[in-house]
């Protein structure tokens, strides 16, 4: 898979689970609407495929994840740097999350929210890699 | 710190040996992929995986290395044959 494709593949990952966030927020307004549920759960399936298809078939997921003493200097140095741009950006994150339920006083956080936080921190390092590794 | 680009022969002596990628990757305990971006002075190595490549070439580190562009083959050549004419 090719950068741009891999680029694109990052975006549609990240489209899909905010489709889940908001199909399954909005569903629970409003009362689980069979539409909704349907919205949230294809969110889901096609996560899921994205996912397969971005990290596992590329071996991205195995790269992020694996112990340094299998990796070079230069995989070691890609991943130093995926994590600490992810760490900021998931600092980030969770401020906006800790201020959001602060503001709508909501004490907090719920099972959907905290596996889309589990799945982000685990992701995030590998979608910075997807996006500015030229090969893979 | 921004460190230097490096040129480098390893493309040329690699070809030259009749090596893939993959090949020199293992031979120098790195990834083929990272042979790849070292070739196309992407990438410095380190003074340790420098040494390997020396190692693996059979030759010192200033023919192989150089913190300055490196003179084409037919530069070098004529180089030679004129130092070897005078």
């Amino acid at each position: 898979m090719n950068r741009e494709k891999r680029r694109l593949m990052v975006i549609l990952n990240f489209f899909f689970l905010l489709l889940l966030w908001v199909g399954f927020y909005l569903s629970r307004l409003l009362g689980y609407p069979i539409p909704l549920l349907i919205l949230a759960g294809s969110g889901l399936i096609l996560l899921i495929i994205s996912f397969l298809q971005l990290y596992i078939k590329t071996g991205l997921w195995s790269l992020v994840h694996s112990s340094f003493s299998k990796l070079d200097e230069r995989q070691i140095q890609s991943i130093y740097k995926a994590l600490r741009f992810s760490y900021s950006i998931f600092t980030i994150l969770i401020l906006i999350v800790i201020y959001s339920n602060f503001v709508l006083g909501i004490a907090f956080i719920d099972a959907v929210l905290g596996i889309i936080l589990i799945y982000l921190a685990h992701i995030l390092p590998a979608a910075i890699l997807a996006w500015t590794e030229k090969e893979l | 710190m921004k460190s230097r680009k490096l040129y480098n022969r390893v493309a040329l002596l690699r070809e030259e040996r009749g090596l893939t990628r993959k090949q020199l990757a293992d031979l120098v305990g790195a990834n083929y992929q990272t042979i790849g971006y070292i070739e196309r002075g992407e990438y410095n190595p380190s003074l340790d995986l420098a040494f390997k490549f020396c190692e693996v070439f059979g030759l010192p580190i200033e023919i192989i290395f150089s913190t300055s562009p490196f003179k084409s083959l037919s530069e070098v050549l004529l180089a030679a044959q004129d130092k070897k004419e005078t």
